[in-house]
């Protein structure tokens, strides 16, 4: 694996760390989280979603 | 890194009332804290899914592969529903027991994903150890 590669990983990774740590405080101090962030996370979900469709099949194009 | 959201939800998911630790002001109930814990699942999904993204466009692993990952990060979003239906119809047990599970299958992803070399071959047998969520019935 070239740094390349693992940048690119890494980022995408990093990219939603802080929104995800910050509901996790929010369960843990007992805040609860209002139904726009709900749906805020379930279009990312869709869109990361769209976009995993949208690699396989230009791998599958590419062969 | 990756799998720090994976064990947050879980020592929260052991217990729905066990992360209800107000600071002040009324307490949040079962389902409301259930709401903030399903979200970061979910967003641990997601993740998921953008590493999976990642890692093919890298060529790290391979399309079947990538449906593969998809398939089961499908097969862990509908027992996440099914957590969230259990939370909304009171039954706090079968909601937790559905949302340990379904963090256990995103931990296990990600752990496959960031697996050290990350390489169709490598990804292939940590896959194998991999077996489909099974949503536990209200």
């Amino acid at each position: 694996m070239n740094p390349a590669m693992i940048i690119a990983i890494i980022q995408s990774l990093s990219a939603a760390i802080p929104e995800l740590v910050g509901l996790f405080d929010r369960a843990k101090s007992g805040l609860p989280v209002s139904e726009a962030d709900v749906q805020a996370i379930l279009q990312g979900y869709n869109l990361a979603h769209a976009q995993l469709d949208a690699a396989i099949a230009a791998a599958k194009t590419s062969g | 890194m990756y799998l720090l959201p994976a064990l947050l939800v879980l020592v929260c998911a052991s217990s729905l009332t066990a992360c209800q630790t107000p600071a002040g002001g009324t307490a949040p109930t079962a389902l409301q804290t259930f709401d903030a814990i399903y979200t970061g699942a979910l967003q641990g999904e997601t993740l998921a899914l953008q590493a999976t993204t990642a890692a093919l466009t890298s060529k790290l692993i391979t399309a079947p592969q990538a449906q593969k990952v998809e398939a089961a990060l499908d097969a862990t979003k509908a027992i996440l529903d099914a957590a969230h239906g259990a939370a909304l119809a009171g039954s706090t047990g079968v909601a937790t027991a559905n949302l340990s599970q379904a963090v256990g299958s995103i931990a296990l992803v990600s752990a496959c994903l960031t697996a050290k070399p990350l390489t169709p071959t490598t990804f292939d047998a940590c896959l194998s150890k991999m077996t489909y969520p099974m949503v536990v019935p209200t």
